[in-house]
């Protein structure tokens, strides 16, 4: 929605006071609600669907290939694409390379060992669909995105299914090439469930007057006067801690208490999202009937 | 399924090709700075910044006429970063894991970090149906500098640049660095305790967190002071 300069400065003022009081009466550490969907593409390893009540959606697809590198770095591809931009447009690219930076840093690569020499190499290609009309008049920019993506690379992760491995896992002495079993019953999780390791979130959080608005809404993001994604993993602030314009508005500096009181914030409300995604993972998916 | 996969290999000896230089050198940052501002005529603004062989050239264009929306109640701001081709970008990637920089990408972030930064900064409000645009080349890199090192630089050259052009900002600000082997931050202040921008890759949240933010602004104090006697200097010298 296009906001005139009267509807951001009332906004404004409602959502910067003591009280704030937010456009869809959320609590300042209020998500809106999300529904989410794993494991609907039939041929990708694992795949997502996540969406917004305002039509955004967000779907997330993770390929595996075998290959054999020693560059750890190499073992995780990222790639963003949304809707109505350009491939090569600085919204896709710097999605991209935040989603693939943050992953690679915070990511176990020995769930992803096959053998001494073989690794499996992950695609993760993401979509996002349904972009507002308004996109292009408005002064909100895509990037509080990162959260919604975030959440669905999360669950392509965890419901990711890789095939059996047949051969040896021992190919130090002897060269062999990894073989696997035909039959997709015996595959395994690629985030074994007794794995301690757990893929990152990214929180995108809105900073305005002494408030931290978790998960901002589009018109509330006109009105933002900065804002930060903060990086979660298992109970932990991780990197990337890193501020993003989410307007193209007039902003403002941000105090040292302001920038603690949102990894707090974050920090608190990590767990139950967690908890949330979890809880979709394990509700079981009716694999092609009840989503076509 | 008993074929002998193994003769499809080559010989199990074998090892990848390594050159004695693909290690990035070591980081050591010297921190003297040489800056020279309106060397470019026909922009509004213009800055020289070189640290220890980077040379970063900003040139702020605006506010000009913007044509590309009905009405806009404020100015626009872009920014476009340039790196020159041929700059050793080895040294460019996370500190930690070895990412191998894509340039693109390399690109996009520091533009959209930017873009937060410096719309924090200037009064866009006082420039309705404007734009303005901040183009920042990368002529020449030291190698041992890091993405964030870089960052820092590029910043106080755009700071510099935006004094220089006159546009109404709310103040002159300066980023601060601190780094280690294992972590680095950026701080960009505007003024004491107001962080415009914060980048930062701490795996842990705890006092070195907080310490590296002290250190930060020390820098960037150090820094608007060094940045406020120049600018002093050469508006005296034009008098």
């Amino acid at each position: 929605m296009v906001l005139s300069t009267a509807e951001k400065s009332y906004i404004y003022d409602s959502l910067a006071g003591e009280n704030s009081t937010r456009t869809d009466s959320r609590k300042n550490n209020e998500f809106r609600p999300l529904k989410a969907v794993c494991s609907f593409v039939p041929n990708c390893n694992g795949s997502s669907r996540v969406y917004n009540p305002d039509g955004i959606e967000c779907i997330t697809s993770v390929k595996a290939k075998v290959i054999r590198t020693k560059e750890l770095s190499d073992l995780i591809n990222v790639d963003v694409d949304v809707e109505g931009q350009r491939d090569n447009s600085t919204l896709c690219l710097s999605l991209s390379a935040m989603i693939q930076r943050a992953l690679v840093n915070n990511f176990d690569f020995e769930v992803l060992r096959l053998t001494d020499k073989y690794y499996f190499q992950l695609y993760v290609d993401i979509l996002v669909l349904s972009v507002p009309g308004d996109f292009k008049n408005s002064s909100y920019t895509l990037y509080s995105l990162l959260s919604l993506i975030s959440m669905g690379t999360y669950l392509a992760l965890k419901s990711a299914k890789l095939p059996l491995l047949t051969s040896t896992t021992n190919d130090r002495e002897i060269e062999e090439e990894p073989s696997f079993a035909d039959d997709w019953e015996l595959a395994t999780d690629l985030i074994p469930a007794e794995s301690k390791f757990q893929p990152m979130l990214i929180f995108v959080v809105g900073l305005v007057g002494s408030n931290v608005l978790v998960d901002p809404s589009l018109d509330e993001e006109e009105v933002l006067e900065s804002g930060l994604c903060i990086g979660y993993c298992q109970g932990n602030i991780v990197a990337p801690i890193q501020s993003v314009a989410l307007s193209t508005a007039d902003g403002k500096a941000f105090n040292r208490k302001l920038l603690t009181k949102a990894l707090e914030t974050v920090k608190q409300i990590g767990q139950p999202v967690v908890e949330a995604l979890e809880s979709i993972l394990n509700t079981e998916v009716d694999e092609y009937g009840s989503f076509f | 399924m008993n074929a002998d996969r193994r003769r499809n290999l080559g010989p199990a000896n074998v090892r990848p090709l390594v050159f004695a230089e693909s290690k990035p050198p070591a980081q050591h940052t010297n921190p003297k700075i040489f800056l020279e501002t309106g060397l470019i005529q026909n922009c509004s603004g213009s800055s020289y910044l070189e640290n220890d062989k980077t040379i970063i050239i900003t040139s702020i264009y605006g506010p000009r006429p913007n044509f590309t929306r009905s009405f806009n109640d404020q100015a626009s701001l872009k920014v476009s970063v340039e790196l020159s081709k041929f700059l050793p970008l080895d040294n460019l990637k996370d500190n930690r894991k070895n990412i191998t920089p894509d340039k693109e990408r390399l690109i996009a972030s520091l533009e959209s970090f930017m873009l937060s930064n410096f719309q924090s900064l200037i009064l866009l409000q006082n420039y309705p149906k404007s734009s303005i645009e901040i183009f920042v080349q990368v002529v020449a890199l030291n190698p041992a500098h890091s993405l964030v090192y870089t960052l820092k630089n590029i910043i106080n050259g755009v700071s510099v640049a935006l004094v220089d052009s006159g546009l109404n900002i709310r103040s002159v600000a300066s980023c601060g660095y601190s780094g280690s082997t294992d972590h680095e931050m950026a701080v960009n202040f505007s003024g004491q305790d107001e962080i415009l921008g914060i980048w930062s890759d701490f795996t842990a949240f705890d006092e070195s967190f907080d310490s590296a933010i002290d250190t930060c602004e020390k820098d960037s104090v150090q820094l608007r002071k060094e940045i406020n006697g120049y600018l002093l200097q050469k508006a005296t010298a034009k008098q």
